[in-house]
């Protein structure tokens, strides 16, 4: 019943499939596991197959990108199997894990594992922002990208970073109406740090070329600014604005309202570690990589010999970082089951650490830039949801603070704020930000909450088929 | 950039829907301008895709009688019965 492997890769996106492709080349066997029907992740997400691409031109370099990486896989298909469809939920003994594969439970003893889950986005509570229409840029980036779907008509983007920006292309491709798109940080910034950017000039011509579409559709593109509210009967119908200053704290008398029918939400990203915290990795908290992520080696193996991290999941870094990350955990697990020896495998890995070198100053450059600045915790009001799943306001979570919870564990314990369907990936990074305020301690002091076996709901049945 | 695949019908609380092969169950709710696809069980609020990738479990629909499936990962396909969800169903505070 219990399936085994010398690699088994969690997560299909950039970071996983060129994990995959290095391991295969130095002659592991593998397999790639990913809750989506396709390889991809999201960056590299592919259009259904049931769906026919006319313009290939006009799909964008990511797809293309993406199609190219996942067809390089097919030069290996006697070393790499792909199980799409498949969501890892456990993690039990020693490298078992459990997946949920199309319905049905499989078990899976991997000698070696690459955990490469990506992140998604930073949740950023205000009120108003569990009303429909509101969603995060991710979501409006998915359904136009792989579903051809726009989720409104009438859009704000609001946030921080180079991603809103590139989402607000692409829902001017598809043809949605943008009423402003809202940029919390301010771009003076930038200008100091153009000459760490020009080492990358092709990232800074794509943000560049962002910004001329949103002139030539007339959008107003508002620095220092954060959405505050939103509000509508069972939808949303109009969005608030207000001018921050330099943390990010809403100055008074500012506040613009807007009619629309859909908010985009974009704060950067955090990594997804679910899984390195259910294998038992230790975490560090860096607040440039996204927050609480696993702590690795050079070769990319977190504390727990034999497993490994790559990609957004273990700091934010993009897909260039994530391609490259992924092929050092790819050549390190090979050296780990002796495919490669030693000397081999850090010859391998020398060009590809200079390549990383180089992409992480720029990735540093634009965390600095666009990170989440303080003040704009102070959104949430009294009975703003902070956790979406079990319905737990501000005001119950500061309660559980104020009568001893320090930790997130002992807050969840409480409340029952973590313990719902999404078992605390939304409104965990807030929670801790509301206890840090609360307790007077710096980010890092607490956290991260322990995760569980199933990460993700799966019915009881398949445990007794 | 690109066509949709072959065109069928889903039922939708009871109406059908024209849904097309390859479609996520969100997808084809939200071109037929269906965007709430449940009412939470405390507040009785109303809530819709969130993260749109599987992490957030905001879209809960019900899919062919099993509930609290993600509207985002469930592909579509001919004759699927899908239910938005109400707070009565599924023993919530009336």
């Amino acid at each position: 019943m219990m399936q085994s492997t010398e690699l088994a890769i969690i997560g299909g996106g950039p970071a996983g499939l060129s994990a995959a492709a290095e391991a295969a080349r130095a002659g592991v066997s593998s397999i790639v596991l990913d809750e989506n029907p396709l390889l991809g992740g999201q960056i590299f997400r592919q259009p259904p197959a049931e769906f026919r691409v006319v313009n290939q031109k006009r799909m964008g370099k990511q797809y293309a990108d993406g199609k190219k990486l996942i067809e390089e896989l097919t030069e290996f298909k006697e070393k790499i199997d792909t199980w799409t469809g498949s969501l890892v939920w456990g993690y039990f003994n020693d490298k078992e894990l459990a997946a949920m594969r199309k319905g049905r439970l499989e078990l899976l003893k991997a000698d070696q594992i690459v955990i490469a889950t990506g992140g998604y986005d930073r949740p950023i509570p205000f009120p108003g922002w569990t009303l429909p229409g509101v969603f995060t840029a991710g979501c409006a980036q998915a359904m136009v990208k792989s579903q051809a779907v726009l989720t409104g008509t009438r859009f704000l983007l609001a946030g921080s970073g180079p991603l809103q920006l590139a989402v607000a292309h692409q829902l001017l491709k598809g043809g949605a109406k943008l009423v402003a798109v809202v940029e919390a940080a301010s771009m003076i910034g930038l200008w100091r740090r153009l000459p760490t950017l020009l080492k990358q000039p092709g990232l800074l011509w794509d943000g560049f070329r962002y910004l001329a579409t949103l002139k030539l559709h007339r959008v107003p593109f508002m620095q220092s600014h954060i959405i505050v509210g939103a509000s509508g009967s069972e939808e949303v119908e109009e969005a608030v604005i207000a001018a921050a200053d330099e943390n990010w704290q809403v100055i008074p008398d500012t506040e613009q309202t807007f009619d629309v029918d859909a908010i985009c939400l974009g704060y950067g990203l955090v990594p997804n570690t679910d899984l390195t915290r259910l294998c038992g990795c230790a975490h560090d908290y860096d607040p440039n990589l996204g927050g609480w992520v696993p702590k690795r080696d050079e070769h990319m193996e977190t504390t727990v010999r034999g497993i490994f991290v790559a990609g957004d999941a273990c700091g934010i870094g993009g897909v260039r970082v994530a391609l490259e990350q992924g092929k050092l955990a790819g050549i390190y697990a090979a050296c780990n089951l002796g495919h490669l020896d030693e000397a081999t495998a850090d010859k391998l890995a020398r060009p590809i650490r200079r390549k990383l070198n180089k992409l992480q100053s720029f990735q540093s450059v634009i965390a600095d830039l666009f990170s989440v600045r303080s003040g704009i915790h102070g959104l949430p009001e009294k009975d703003t949801l902070i956790c979406r799943c079990e319905e737990i306001c501000l005001d119950d979570i500061r309660k559980a603070i104020a009568s001893g919870a320090l930790h997130p564990d002992d807050i969840k314990r409480r409340t029952r704020a973590g313990m719902g369907y999404c078992q605390g990936r939304i409104c965990g990074p807030t929670i801790l930000r509301i206890a840090e305020r609360q307790l007077s301690l710096r980010p890092g002091d607490i956290g991260p909450g322990r995760a569980r076996s199933p990460v993700k709901p799966v019915p009881m049945s398949i445990l007794f088929e | 950039m690109v066509e949709r695949g072959a065109p069928f019908q889903i039922d939708v609380d009871g109406q059908p829907i024209l849904a097309y092969a390859g479609e996520t169950v969100a997808a084809a709710l939200f071109a037929n301008g269906k965007r709430i696809l449940r009412y939470t069980s405390k507040r009785r609020e109303p809530r819709s895709l969130y993260c749109g990738i599987g992490v957030c479990y905001d879209c809960l629909v019900t899919v062919d009688g099993l509930p609290n499936q993600r509207a985002c990962m469930t592909q579509v396909k001919p004759g699927l019965v899908v239910r938005t969800q109400r707070v009565v169903e599924f023993g919530g505070r009336q």
